[in-house]
């Protein structure tokens, strides 16, 4: 079954495309993460999923839903974290998780919902006074409320610290094991990596790249560098590395070359051509391809290297 | 169901703030001030006086009142982003208007019986001859004039996407409405007659005249209060239709149609606030 499904979904504002041509699907009980830098569409998409926006062009359906025309379907079953919300200042965390409760027509428990994402103590506090990782935190108990079928969580992680970043996503695997599905934006790829299942990559309002982590490492020919320290720099090794295939680019620095290779199988050739070359070689390390290389690559035009 | 959870935390919001305290202490300045001035004046029929002070007093604050609890009620929470809350929650947009409508309808209820409480007793103290039901008649006058006033404010406040301009249209429609309509008729009147009219008194005023005066909120409502209260034994001129247009009194200056008026002036402003904001992109 299909949780979110959008087809040729598009929002313009004046003549901004923010989002183009989207063709996303989400499978139930998935982790997806939705990725990419601040402006890139993400929370445009969200705000069309949940009939804040409509959409200029194109459909979007949320459990089955349309998300224009049945939004309200949509957000009975959906939990939503959103993004830039403002709090009741005056009004205490509990009326805040009472009121959400409310509105779902469910039966949990305000407290248990708070004490789940550790605002137990504050309850009796106004909203008004909290730090923003406990607004966060506060929303995410709305969210929560209800057991809903899907959570939509936009940018879930900001404003928290690493541990409230974790304990955020210890509370996602729990509602994944009971059934739902999540649907998360971030501009931060390093927080994907561990909980999600499948990730789309949006850049400039459109979808880049949805795939498994692994199969977009696989698949893009993102850098792995190889480094090698050697006791002194051998003239014309820049021209020489450059003219191998499958280098991108070499950065030298001080006894250290840098070969970026965007086939890792030709580390052999590179570090041959810098012994040949008469340099002793000191030390040899090579770095694998970082989900921030990846992330960048997907998002950033492509450069030529010099 | 989902207004009345919004009602509900709109009203619970709105009670932990600054203005119902404020606004309940100047309504129960304004009723125990004006209700004990007959007794400083020791006129005859105080009990009758009392109720037309009163009035006047109401008449005066309760806009103000109105609009000021009502034009920040659905803008407010665009700006500050507790609409994404709201809306993320399964609840429509009418549902957020409704509920903004009763909750703040709640404040001004609640501001209204605790002054006119101070004010009976202030009245049951001072004179004789209290009339209850005069007495909870105006009270009920009071809690519609301020639902009069929520609707235009909560109307534009749902229609705009910034506080300022919400502040701007119900000073705009406040000004436009309850300070410069008079001239309205009158200078129609004086376009037609090349004279200006006589407004109380003479009982020679065109029918249309009084209508086109009683479409404002205002208006409409002192039309309906001078039913309510019985100013006539009271004032020393007659403020009805009856005694200001010349000839028969036609069906739309019958207080019913002046009531009709002021369902209308609740009814649309909330109806185009609606419809505006339920085609809102809230980005």
């Amino acid at each position: 079954m299909v949780a979110i499904e959008t087809d040729s979904l598009e929002r313009r504002f004046g003549s901004v495309r923010a989002v183009e041509e989207l063709d996303l699907e989400v499978d139930e009980g998935e982790v997806f993460g939705f990725l990419g830098p601040n402006g890139a569409g993400k929370s445009t998409t969200i705000n069309m999923l949940l009939g804040f926006v409509p959409p200029t062009a194109g459909s979007a359906t949320v459990l089955g839903h349309d998300a224009a025309t049945e939004s309200l379907a949509v957000r009975q079953r959906t939990g939503v974290l959103p993004e830039d919300f403002g709090v009741y200042e005056r009004l205490t965390a509990r009326k805040h998780v009472r009121f959400a409760i409310d509105c779902k027509g469910a039966g949990d428990d305000p407290d248990a919902l708070l004490s789940r994402v550790g605002l137990a103590d504050a309850a009796d506090r106004k909203a008004g006074g909290f730090s923003t990782g406990m607004r966060q935190r506060l929303a995410f108990a709305m969210a929560l409320a209800g057991e809903p079928e899907l959570l939509i969580l936009d940018e879930p992680s900001s404003g928290l610290d690493p541990n409230g970043a974790r304990e955020m996503r210890e509370i996602v695997r729990e509602e994944v094991d009971r059934g739902a599905t999540v649907f998360f934006s971030s501009h931060i790829m390093e927080q994907v990596e561990a909980i999600c299942d499948r990730v789309g990559v949006m850049r400039e309002g459109r979808l880049v790249a949805c795939d498994s982590i692994a199969s977009l490492k696989r698949d893009l020919d993102v850098d792995s560098r190889l480094v090698v320290e050697v006791d002194r720099v051998p003239e014309g090794i820049r021209e020489e590395l450059l003219a191998l295939e499958g280098v991108s680019a070499v950065r030298i620095d001080d006894g250290e070359i840098e070969v970026a290779l965007s086939r890792a199988g030709r580390k052999t050739a590179a570090l041959d051509a810098v012994e040949r070359s008469g340099a002793a070689v000191e030390d040899v390390s090579t770095e694998e391809p970082s989900l921030e290389d990846l992330f960048e690559a997907l998002t950033t035009e492509s450069e030529v290297a010099p | 169901m989902s207004w009345a959870h919004i009602a509900r935390k709109d009203f619970a919001d709105a009670g932990r703030s600054l203005t119902l305290w404020v606004v309940t202490g100047l309504l129960i300045l304004l009723v125990a001030g004006m209700t004990a001035i007959p007794s400083l004046l020791e006129t005859e029929e105080p009990f009758g006086q009392a109720l037309y002070f009163l009035f006047s007093a109401v008449a005066l604050v309760i806009p103000i009142v109105g609009l000021l609890l009502g034009y920040n009620a659905v803008v407010g929470e665009r700006e500050s982003g507790s609409i994404r809350f709201l809306l993320g929650l399964p609840n429509t947009r009418r549902d957020v208007v409704w509920g903004k409508l009763l909750g703040r309808t709640a404040v001004v209820v609640v501001a209204s019986v605790v002054a006119f409480a101070v004010g009976a007793g202030v009245i049951a103290w001072l004179y004789d001859g209290f009339v209850v039901s005069d007495y909870l008649a105006l009270l009920a006058f009071t809690v519609v004039m301020g639902l009069v006033y929520l609707s235009i404010a909560i109307g534009v406040s749902a229609s705009v996407s910034s506080r300022g301009k919400a502040i701007a249209g119900v000073l705009g429609l406040f000004v436009l409405f309850d300070v410069v309509w008079q001239s309205v008729p009158m200078g129609i009147y004086y376009l037609l007659e090349g004279s200006w009219p006589t407004l109380y008194g003479e009982g020679s005023l065109p029918a249309w005249f009084v209508l086109v005066e009683r479409l404002s909120p205002g208006q409409a409502l002192s039309a309906v209060a001078i039913e309510i209260v019985d100013v006539i034994d009271v004032a020393e001129i007659d403020l009805t239709a009856a005694g200001r247009v010349a000839g028969e009194v036609p069906f739309y200056l019958e207080t019913w149609f002046a009531g009709v008026i002021v369902i209308a002036w609740i009814a649309v402003p909330i109806a185009i606030g609606y419809a505006r904001f339920s085609r809102a992109v809230l980005n």
